[in-house]
């Protein structure tokens, strides 16, 4: 299998208006050759829109994409050699397996043995081999999926695109499908574009992680740079559940919260924003102590589970807000009685009320609005 | 493995990978003007001077008063109370009519979709034939049934049994008529449409706990609402724009279509400028309706795109007795006219009256005159149906895939205007525009396919539109993502999918075509006729042979079922499971 | 590809198919042998509003009488389409003649729709037009027709229309009656019955009348007992009744109303010596003698005995409306029906 197909992806203040909605605000984003980029976010928050501008179904309203560095904002998606998998499938119902994978080879007026090489090929790669023959309505939903990726990966594209390619599948096929895809697009060598609003996946395959949030990036960085050091509260409340308690920070490690926190804080990693801030606790970097002398801080047992390696518990805390804690040991505290918390690890972000809350039902369907043409 | 690159093996996408262009940003990218808006303009002008242009007389007269412009004629008709009368009476048959064929065609076209009933494709066969009926004896079949001195009527009243109503003539007669006419549309766009659902929608629903009723009522039937709206759309339409059955079957009642044509035709006094006006009236009144029509299919998304076949449910004992049985009462009250015509074909008829003496005698005289008019009627509809298809399909993706802000609705409203106007009116002028002038048509037989095509366009292009809703745009998206042309895409993939609804439209756009009459006999001329003609020759007078009319009509009947036959086998694969 | 080139080639196959159609037509229907026409041979392309009950046995006799003349016949649905059509076709005429509907519904047509030509038989019927546009080919007389199924009583049978508007009507059933706005039969019925009678008569008439559209719905109405009495043309009422249809005519004793039928050459004819033949030829006595023999209809010939059974005209009270009221302002005349019938209701 060859390698290095895969270009180098330039995004430039592009920016997309449907009638009486904006969908991407000026977007920029760099992808290198190979790597695989997620695009993470909300629904409606313009993900879908940007893949399906890299892909040529849409047209941006204004900006640049390059593929390699050239401008290809004008290259109709029939010339642009991408892969492009959907989420529901897309097969053609009235092909073969087979017609469905070697119909991209034929339109590139590939030999007839090397189409059949190719397909054979691809079908081995997705591990379907002996199901040519069949018809999409033939196969299991997860089947359909590896044959679209088939499908787009026989063709040797410059990029794959994939838009949220698993969510359509059972949780642990989900699951077995992320390390396949990885290989596939590792072994191929091709640069992978992923859409998704899953942050364990994007955390897991990604080189390269876009957060995305109303037609804008809000940081782009590693999984573990997204993780570690969210640069706004966006970012860190949609990776995980998070408690961001409000503050004034000094820019230089210092930090005044307005809730009283005893002791000394480790320090952050990252930027840091100076003025008001929001201070960004995770439960995994949290601890629960019976003895509140030795807590940051203090808050009322509201409830506590047990979840196999450990407990999550969640506290109220002196105004108000709710804070989750992970925990190993259990602790003395009941249901209603004081409990203290330590912080082991915290970042810092600019404060901000806009902040990721768990999407409503209604976002959902507003985000299929967006991704249907003109609907 | 070798490890040259892509892009030096597959050269045609090297060519077209452009070189970094020192573009600056640009602040709208504009895509270069597409096939298709090519495609767009053409059919533009191919329509606006094939439909459009011939009835600008028509808009000319219903504005002209005393030589200037004026809305007098627009005013008297709306005041002059025998057309508010007409108009009343034409929305109310209309919307009765449309309700009722919907009502009796859809929990029909569900059962077929739904349950593993034997004799399935007999029913959808059936359905298609039932899409034509005798032309002009239809509504005459049913007034020989049952008017107050009909067959039935006179039997049962022999047999002491009384009907609940003294005639059929009337405006019920109108309604009911028009009904077992048109439900056959109506049944065979539900059908499509309920076979289309993704069976996981319902599996869905009863998953969270809706029983079979609910299901059916809140998933099953809302999916297949672009159909019945659609089915709905023609039926009421057909009888809002239907000049034969209220003639025949209307008791007098006044109706717009009658209204309006004695005002163009009528051999005592005409009014040109007043019927323009009612033309337009109608015309307007269906802009509206299918305003309404588009209005309810865009809110609608698209249906699934599941490739996974609609399981048929097993069903047994009474249920499945009685689906058959109401599948059969629907079809064989839609076969009557046809039942009547091959009766009356085998009857005596002396003088316009029948006698109960069974003969042959009307076959005979049949095929003593020439039998070429079968032969002309099936090529002159054969070749106008090929044309009607390929626009139509056209059109009707430039419509529902690609919106363009004017091109579009304007396409698809001038493929609507042929649907209410009258085919006699439709002819006068086509008759003015290519009778004289840089093109003269009339006295051959291409204005007779033109005259085909544009009265059929309407029918073709809404039934594939229903079909290319159901088709998700992703699937047109995946092609191009590998490297198809939008023209190619649309081809191998788009084409192929909706082709159940090119077929069965095509088809039964052919079907109209072979029995249409009103426009034919305007515009026929020698050696150029067909079988309506020799039918409508045949019993245009009250003292007609009308025998020999209906041995015509079953040989029509005939003429076309036996295409059909084969075609529904050829694609019985496509159009049903 | 495969598909695409199916699909093309389906098209083009279509488009080539209808342009060679419309060449070989061009050639034979749209200008059928221009320059060969005479009185004795050629083509005449007749445009007739009447069924094949009429056309064929005269046809058929003149295709004998002049062997060398071959007919083409295009029906039209009636007379209102008839010249309809001669008019839509004034810068192209395409028929020859036309043949069927009344002298009026001629007189009404565009100027320039008919030929004004002289021929030899005119002088034998019993008018002609004074400025010899239409040619007389056959009278029509109307007559009460009673369905005896529906009306069972023979001594209540009305006599006139004076007895139509007996109230008792309303209860025995109704009076079929065509719209006299799409048919020139009922035209002239109203005409004469407000010509022998006077408008008010029909506030007396209306109530018990049931207005149908055009005269085969009116004809076919009563004879089937769909209505209990109507108006029948009395050719058409005396075959049905000869056939047993449960029908009795009775000529009005107050006035009968009458029209006479016609045929024209169309002005610009392609054929206009073959064209004056055919029509001379349908005045003529023989062609004359068919139309009383093997249509039953009175002839326009005044040499020419009517049908046996019909009456003969000068025993019947025939009617005649003045041209000046009926023939040239139609629309009040018709206005003032709509108004009639609309207080009736």
């Amino acid at each position: 299998m060859e390698r290095g197909n895969g270009v180098a992806v330039g995004v430039e203040a592009i920016s997309k208006e449907f009638p009486g909605h904006v969908a991407l605000k000026g977007v920029d984003l760099e992808i290198e050759a190979r790597s695989f980029t997620t695009l993470l976010g909300p629904s409606g928050c313009g993900k879908t829109t940007l893949l399906r501008i890299l892909a040529g179904f849409e047209t941006a309203t204004s900006g640049r994409v390059t593929f390699d560095g050239r401008d290809i904002a004008r290259m109709p998606s029939w010339k642009r050699n991408i892969g492009f998998v959907f989420q529901n499938y897309a097969l053609w119902p009235h092909m073969s397996i087979r017609d469905n994978i070697a119909y991209g080879l034929k339109l590139r007026k590939l030999g007839k043995e090397q189409i059949a090489e190719r397909v054979a090929e691809s079908l081995r790669m997705v591990g379907l081999d002996g199901r040519a023959e069949a018809f999409p309505g033939q196969l299991s939903g997860g089947q359909q999926q590896r044959v679209a990726i088939a499908r787009a990966l026989a063709l040797r594209p410059n990029v794959l695109l994939l838009d949220e390619p698993l969510s359509n599948l059972d949780a642990k096929m989900r699951i077995g499908m992320r390390q396949e895809l990885l290989r596939l697009q590792r072994e191929v060598g091709i640069t992978a574009v992923y859409v998704t609003h899953d942050q364990e996946e994007a955390l897991e395959m990604s080189d390269q992680v876009a957060v995305m949030h109303d037609g804008r990036i809000d940081q782009v960085g590693s999984p573990q740079a997204i993780y570690e050091t969210p640069e706004t509260a966006f970012v860190a409340s949609f990776i995980g559940h998070v408690t961001l308690l409000g503050g004034v920070s000094d820019g230089a490690g210092g930090f005044r919260p307005d809730l009283p926190i005893a002791g000394t804080l480790p320090a952050f990693s990252g930027a840091l924003p100076n003025g008001r801030a929001q201070l960004v606790l995770r439960p995994e970097d949290l601890d629960l102590v019976d003895d509140v002398e030795q807590a940051h801080l203090r808050g009322t047992l509201v409830r506590s589970s047990y979840h196999g390696r450990g407990y999550r518990s969640a506290l109220r805390l002196a105004d108000g807000t709710m804070c989750e804690v992970d925990h190993r040991r259990p602790v003395a505290a009941g249901t209603g009685e004081e409990a203290g918390i330590r912080v082991g690890a915290a970042a810092l972000v600019p404060e901000s009320d806009d902040y990721y809350r768990e999407a409503a039902p209604e976002a959902e369907a507003a985000e299929e609005l967006v991704a249907a043409p003109a609907a | 493995m070798p490890s040259n690159d892509l892009r030096e093996r597959v050269e045609p996408l090297e060519e077209t990978l452009a070189p970094p262009a020192p573009v600056p940003v640009k602040r709208r990218a504009s895509r270069r003007p597409g096939v298709w808006l090519l495609v767009a303009l053409g059919l533009l002008l191919l329509l606006a001077s094939t439909i459009v242009l011939p009835q600008l007389r028509l808009v000319g007269e219903a504005f002209t008063d005393d030589g200037g412009f004026s809305f007098a004629n627009f005013i008297e008709f709306f005041t002059t109370p025998r057309f508010q009368e007409a108009i009343l009476n034409s929305l109310v048959v209309a919307v009765v009519a449309g309700v009722l064929a919907c009502a009796v065609a859809v929990p029909a076209a569900y059962v077929l979709a739904q349950f593993d009933l034997p004799g399935r494709n007999g029913f959808l066969t059936l359905a298609t034939m039932a899409t034509v009926s005798p032309p002009f004896l239809g509504a005459y079949a049913w007034v020989l049934l049952l008017g107050r001195g009909g067959i039935l009527t006179t039997q049962l009243r022999a047999w002491g049994i009384e009907l609940p109503f003294d005639t059929i003539i009337g405006p019920g007669g109108i309604v009911w008529v028009t009904v077992w006419a048109t439900q056959a549309l109506v049944f065979l766009l539900a059908y499509d449409a309920f076979r289309a659902i993704d069976p996981s929608l319902d599996e869905a629903s009863s998953s969270v706990g809706a029983g079979p009723w609910r299901t059916r009522l809140r998933i099953v039937l809302p999916m297949a609402v672009p159909a019945l709206v659609t089915g709905f759309y023609m039926s009421s339409m057909k009888i809002f724009t239907d000049f034969g059955t209220p003639l025949i079957i209307g008791g007098g009642t006044p109706m717009l279509p009658t209204a309006v044509y004695y005002e163009f035709l009528s051999e005592v006094s005409t009014n040109p400028a007043i019927a323009s006006a009612g033309s337009l009236v109608m015309l307007g009144v269906a802009c509206i309706a299918l305003a309404l029509q588009q209005w309810a299919l865009r809110r609608r998304t698209y249906a699934s795109v599941s490739s996974r076949r609609r399981p048929l449910q097993p069903v047994r004992g009474v249920k499945k007795g009685l689906m058959i049985a109401y599948l059969g009462v629907v079809f064989g009250l839609s076969f009557v006219p046809h039942l009547v015509v091959v009766g009356t074909s085998l009857l005596t008829w002396k003088a316009g009256i029948l006698k109960w003496i069974p003969t042959f005698d009307n076959y005979v005289r049949l095929f003593d005159e020439n039998l070429e008019v079968i032969l002309m009627s099936l090529l002159l509809a054969g070749i106008a149906c090929v044309l009607c298809v390929i626009v139509a399909v056209l059109v009707a993706y430039l419509t529902v895939r690609r919106r363009y802000t004017v091109i579009s609705p304007a396409l698809n409203v001038i493929t609507m205007v042929p649907y209410i106007i009258p085919g006699t009116v439709l002819a006068i002028g086509l008759i003015l525009a290519f009778g004289s002038g840089p093109l003269i048509l009339t006295g051959t037989a291409t204005i007779l396919v033109l005259a085909y095509f544009i009265r059929r366009i309407p029918y073709v292009t809404k039934s594939i539109e229903a079909a290319l809703t159901q088709v998700h745009p992703a699937l047109e998206e995946a092609a191009m993502s590998v490297g198809a042309k939008p023209m190619r895409a649309f081809r191998q993939i788009t084409v192929p999918l909706v082709r159940p609804a090119i077929v069965s439209g095509g088809t039964v756009g052919f079907l109209q075509m072979v029995t249409e009459l009103s426009a034919t006999v305007m515009l026929y001329s020698v050696p150029f006729i067909t079988m309506t003609v020799v039918i409508f020759t045949n019993a245009m007078q009250p003292a007609s042979p009308f025998g020999v009319a209906s041995a015509m009509t079953v040989v029509l009947m005939l003429a076309v079922y036996i295409p059909l036959y084969f075609v529904r086998r050829k694609f019985a694969s496509v159009t049903s499971v | 590809m495969k598909h695409g080139r199916k699909f093309a080639a389906v098209g083009i196959a279509a488009v080539s198919a209808s342009l060679v159609l419309s060449g070989c037509s061009a050639i034979v229907g749209g200008q059928p042998a221009g320059g060969d026409d005479s009185a004795e041979s050629g083509t005449v392309v007749v445009y007739a509003a009447h069924g094949p009950e009429v056309t064929d046995p005269i046809i058929a006799a003149f295709e004998k009488a002049y062997p060398d003349i071959s007919v083409s016949l295009t029906a039209s649905p009636g007379t209102g389409e008839l010249i309809s059509r001669v008019e839509s076709e004034m810068k192209n005429p395409l028929g020859d003649v036309a043949w069927g509907g009344s002298s009026e519904n001629y007189a009404a047509a565009s100027e320039g729709a008919f030929a004004a030509v002289e021929l030899e038989n005119d002088e034998a019927t019993v008018v002609t037009d004074p400025e010899h546009k239409w040619h007389a080919t056959d009278a029509l007389f109307q007559a009460i027709a009673v369905n005896t199924e529906r009306v069972t009583d023979a001594s209540s049978y009305p006599e006139s229309f004076e007895d139509l508007a007996d109230p008792k009507w309303r209860e025995a059933g109704q009076i079929a009656f065509a719209n006299p706005r799409s048919s020139g039969t009922s035209y002239s019925l109203l005409a004469a019955m407000v010509t022998a009678h006077d408008w008010d008569f029909l506030d007396g008439f209306l109530p018990n009348a049931k207005v149908v559209d055009g005269s085969s719905q009116m004809f076919d109405g009563v004879r089937t007992g769909e209505y209990a009495l109507g108006f029948i043309n009395e050719d058409l009422g005396a075959t049905w009744v000869a056939e047993g249809a449960p029908l009795e005519l009775i000529y009005p004793s107050d006035v009968v109303s009458n029209q006479i039928g016609v045929a024209a050459v169309i002005e610009g004819a392609k054929h206009p010596k073959a064209a004056e033949t055919f029509v001379n030829y349908l005045m003529s006595k023989e062609a004359q003698q068919l139309m009383v023999d093997e249509v039953g209809r009175r002839s326009a010939r005044t040499d020419v005995a009517p049908p046996a059974g019909l009456p003969a005209a000068d025993e019947l009270n025939l009617a005649a409306p003045d041209p000046k009221v009926f023939a040239t302002d139609k629309d009040a005349v018709l206005a003032r029906f709509d108004e009639k019938l609309a207080s009736a209701k």
